[in-house]
């Protein structure tokens, strides 16, 4: 009978502070373990506690899993590691026996991917914008977009000021120097900066708001879209951004067979047209 | 040469196991966890046993590393007994390791199998490796047959490796009190002279150290310096507990 061996990479949760001259200090950087039924029970026994008392993550003790210290070399120490599930992804981490506090973490990893269930991808299309309640929400990212794109056309502006003074060539003795002026003026473009930044993080939120408010996905969720151009597109929604009236989703496709593939892909969903008049 | 008094040795050093994590350059020969060790206990004994009939001489040191020496061949070995690596089980692609997060690979079942390790000492051989697939008494032969192996290849060393016992001392060294000093800084509390030990190494090398009932005298150079640093009590439980492995261990049990 075949087996499954999952390998995930592992980070140190905190650096242990060592000198040069302690370089070799070793800390695990694979994890591996087989896909066994007591693992897969495990996993469907905390997702039914996580469903029935409404938790966000819940940690288990576990001994199966094997740690190495590179692909040639593994750790023979006991270590303490512990299964840490959550409603749609699961992780490791571990410390070496004495020591109880976890030190390393492995990356995250897909339930989906463990359990080979084929991916149910979520429909979503123009029509569900359509509604009063999304109506509103999206005047709010349009009101938002309009400061945006102010508060950019004046940031332009003055580095354009900023860059001809400084292209200025020196004055004569007889006339006073403006050159003191740049300082303060690049000073302001910073600040400017600043709060575009702060302006481009409320419009994620709000795109997050009206994902989940409206078209009811969350991070982790598959979904398909229906495209004029580009066809049928589907992915596991990984990330959300918002540029010029249009909403894109990013994350990874899926495959025929209904797996998660590797390729990046992004669905376009246009909110409003910014050129409308 | 007793075997089981070889045996019970081995299971001894596995106490400084945890201790060896950050040891410079001891790595204990069993790599196994607890649990797999108790099921290699007949393989090892098999093992001694056949290097006993051609006149090898097994030594243990305290980390648990496993030589076996032959004065007539003045022929050296160190030997490993490990599980498979996960570069030698994954046959159908590899996980690289700044390329992917996670990856699940098919596998075919098999016995996990005890894999024999062994090098010449002190003459820049590589490690060679045997893999046993069954863990019954079935391996006898195996092992007679994968010693005559070693041995015909050892006709290149003879004379050439240090066949003697030079390499297993009991005496405490500067890389022991440096893994003892990091393993007491990150998992014993209030161990303070230890603390101080971990510090002194690190921004030092050191000269020469002497222990005593009382404390601890360093001399260390780049800089140059003398410190002595007095046990307190989370340090001499913490002695009692693993520095009586080494030579010095009458002084403790005073204390």
């Amino acid at each position: 009978m075949a087996k499954k061996l999952l390998c995930a990479k592992v980070e140190p949760l905190y650096a242990f502070t060592s000198s040069h001259r302690e370089y070799w200090i070793k800390q695990p950087t694979i994890c591996s373990l087989y896909i066994s039924k007591r693992f897969i029970n495990d996993i469907h026994d905390v997702l039914e506690v996580i469903r029935l008392n409404k938790f966000t993550e819940v940690t288990i003790a576990v001994d199966y899993v094997t740690w190495h210290y590179s692909v040639n070399e593994t750790v023979i120490q006991k270590v303490n590691a512990s299964l840490h599930v959550e409603p749609k992804e699961i992780y490791f981490t571990g410390s070496i026996h004495p020591e109880k506090k976890a030190s390393f973490k492995s990356s995250v990893v897909n339930i989906a991917d463990i359990l080979n269930t084929p991916i149910q991808a979520l429909e979503i299309s123009g029509q569900q914008i359509d509604t009063i309640e999304a109506k509103l929400l999206i005047k709010e990212i349009e009101n938002l977009d309009k400061e945006y794109q102010a508060i950019y056309q004046r940031r332009d502006a003055l580095e354009d000021i900023k860059i001809t003074l400084e292209r200025l060539p020196p004055p004569p003795v007889s006339i006073n120097d403006i050159s003191d002026q740049i300082q303060p003026l690049s000073q302001h473009i910073v600040a400017i900066e600043n709060a575009l930044e702060k302006i481009e993080r409320k419009l994620v939120t709000e795109c997050l708001e009206l994902c989940r408010s409206v078209l009811g996905m969350e991070k982790g969720d598959s979904i398909w879209f229906q495209d004029h151009k580009m066809g049928r597109q589907s992915l596991v929604l990984d990330n959300v951004r918002f540029w010029d009236g249009t909403m894109f989703l990013d994350g990874s496709n899926i495959l025929k067979n209904g797996v998660r593939g590797k390729r990046k892909e992004t669905i376009a969903l246009p909110l409003y047209n910014p050129n409308e008049r | 040469m007793n075997v089981s008094t070889l045996i019970s040795e081995v299971s001894r050093t596995r106490k400084l196991l945890q201790v060896a994590a950050y040891h410079s350059t001891a790595l204990p020969s069993v790599q196994l966890s607890d649990e797999r060790f108790k099921s290699a206990k007949p393989f090892l004994k098999q093992l001694f046993r056949a290097f006993g009939k051609q006149g090898f001489e097994i030594l243990i040191s305290t980390w648990g590393e496993i030589y076996a020496f032959s004065v007539v061949r003045e022929l050296g070995i160190k030997i490993q007994v490990t599980e498979e690596a996960l570069g030698e089980k994954l046959t159908m692609g590899n996980f690289n390791e700044g390329d992917l997060e996670y990856r699940i690979f098919n596998m075919n079942e098999t016995t996990s199998p005890f894999v024999l390790r062994y090098t010449f000492t002190k003459s820049r051989s590589k490690w060679r490796s045997i893999s046993f697939e069954s863990e019954n008494s079935a391996f006898v032969d195996k092992i007679n047959q994968a010693l005559t192996e070693i041995i015909t290849l050892g006709r290149k060393f003879e004379g050439r490796t240090a066949a003697t016992s030079e390499l297993v001392t009991q005496q405490l060294t500067v890389d022991d009190l440096h893994a003892f000093a990091l393993y007491a800084k990150r998992h014993v509390p209030f161990a303070r002279a230890w603390r101080r030990i971990q510090r002194v190494c690190g921004q030092s090398y050191i000269e020469s150290f002497n222990i005593f009932d009382e404390g601890i005298n360093i001399e260390t150079k780049l800089p140059s310096g003398r410190h002595t640093i007095h046990w307190q009590k989370a340090d001499v439980s913490f002695n009692q507990h693993f520095l009586t492995f080494f030579e010095s261990k009458q002084l403790f049990l005073k204390v």
